[in-house]
């Protein structure tokens, strides 16, 4: 924009009647109009000009009963704003009674559901645990056994006690986890070559039914990878003697002779 | 403030307002509907009643962008009277014709129309239009600019003046320039 267009463009943003002029946006045409009366003389004349339009512009017939007829339609709206609200609390008291009604719907749901996840958690050993899986389980940890190994305290053979028939001299013992939901532990024999002999000791409850002597077997029910394993049932435990040897010999020396009478 | 209030005091105000900027007696009155029954449901946003009529301004000028966003903005042509080109005798407000002040700002493309009448009837500051439109100080000046000499151009005797492709205003020509 020239400085020629530019002044007058400034010339016309001001408002008649107001001291827009000494504005800063508008410095070059306050400087004409300073400097040179015959930019004075336009600047008075587009004054008086807008003043005359803006005059006009802001009268003007206004038509007859507007006021009237826009009170109306405000009322007839307030009307309608009130019903709507109305519905709206209707709506709403009908909303809440309604996530009053499912929310306590699905607590009673979410209890049952607990209930039944407990109840299902609590009966996972007596429900899931089988011969097959006892013994999948424990050739898996023979396989890739933990490294946790903790010392034997009086406190965790008490909680997993051994068995007196089985001939074993725990010195060892850490925590497993068989994916059956059970606790359950291995021992470690102290006399046995390390990593050669295991007692699994697994919590099974009382009205277990799984289908397993509740005798140390005399022959080991399962060899794979050189390792002899024997399972039983007594009690509320099931435990697991597995032995890396010299086959079903060493499993048997293993065994207290059953005394009879 | 009540929103009967309100009209009892506004309403002519703002019915001349939207006439200047609709150009049609129905357009006039809907929109004017239309500022009430919007001023009614956020009526507690006016605390201060001094401020009511430049509020219901700000809530008719929104009103009205709104409605033009729906319609296609045709481009004006037209021809415009330079500030330094006004006749010494000055018409007098008894000289202009209403109608055709009315049709010279109904011929400004909307965005032109508002700023020549934040001007005229709201008698704004190119500082303030700026403010509210949430336009740049040069782009007012310019379009205020703009409008005001087409207004000039139909409402002043004169000899026949059009804008330049680039510059200014050149007389008698009969070329046309376009109002963006």
């Amino acid at each position: 924009m020239s400085d020629t267009t530019n002044y007058k463009v400034q010339m016309d943003a001001c408002r008649p009647g107001s001291e827009d002029l000494c504005l800063d946006e508008l410095k070059d045409a306050a400087a004409r109009v300073c400097d040179y009366a015959s930019d004075a003389a336009v600047f008075q004349r587009s004054q008086d000009w807008d003043k005359t339009v803006g005059e006009v512009v802001r009268n003007g017939p206004v038509p007859t009963g507007l006021a009237l007829a826009l009170l109306e339609s405000v009322r007839a709206n307030e009307q309608e704003l009130v019903c709507r609200d109305v519905d709206l609390n209707v709506a709403t008291r009908r909303g809440r009674r309604r996530y009053v009604a499912w929310g306590t719907g699905l607590l009673s749901l979410a209890t049952v559901v607990g209930l039944v996840v407990f109840w299902s958690w609590q009966s996972v050993p007596d429900r899931h645990l089988t011969r097959r899986e006892l013994l999948a389980s424990v050739e898996r940890w023979i396989v890739k056994p933990g490294m946790e190994w903790q010392l034997l305290t009086e406190q965790e053979i008490g909680r997993f006690s051994l068995d007196t028939r089985v001939n074993f001299h725990p010195d060892r013992w850490q925590a497993i986890s068989l994916g059956t939901g059970n606790d359950a532990v291995v021992y470690s024999d102290a006399f046995a070559r390390r990593d050669s002999l295991y007692l699994f000791v697994i919590e099974v409850g009382s009205d277990a039914e799984i289908d397993l002597p509740s005798n140390p077997p005399r022959a080991a029910d399962w060899n794979s990878r050189g390792w002899y394993v024997g399972v039983w049932k007594r009690d509320h435990r099931v435990y697991a003697l597995a032995v890396k040897g010299n086959g079903a010999r060493d499993y048997k020396r293993l065994l207290r002779p059953v005394r009879i009478g | 403030m009540d929103i009967e209030e309100l009209i009892d005091q506004h309403h002519g105000t703002l019915y001349r307002y939207a006439y200047r900027l609709t150009g049609r007696v129905e357009d006039a009155e809907d929109l004017t509907q239309q500022v009430f029954l919007l001023a009614q449901q956020k009526l507690h946003q006016i605390r201060d009643a001094s401020k009511a009529r430049s509020w219901l301004f700000a809530v008719l000028r929104t009103c009205f962008l709104k409605n033009c966003r729906k319609r296609v903005e045709i481009p004006v042509t037209g021809m415009a009277m330079e500030i330094d080109d006004i006749p010494q005798d000055v018409p007098g407000g008894d000289e202009i014709d209403c109608e055709r002040l009315q049709q010279a700002i109904n011929e400004l493309p909307e965005t032109f129309r508002l700023v020549l009448l934040m001007y005229y009837f709201e008698e704004c500051s190119y500082k303030e239009i700026a403010a509210h439109l949430e336009i740049e100080i040069g782009t007012v000046m310019s379009r205020l600019s703009r409008a005001k000499a087409r207004l000039r151009y139909q409402l002043i005797p004169h000899r026949k003046t059009v804008w330049g492709a680039n510059r200014g205003l050149m007389s008698l020509s009969t070329d046309e320039t376009t109002l963006r």
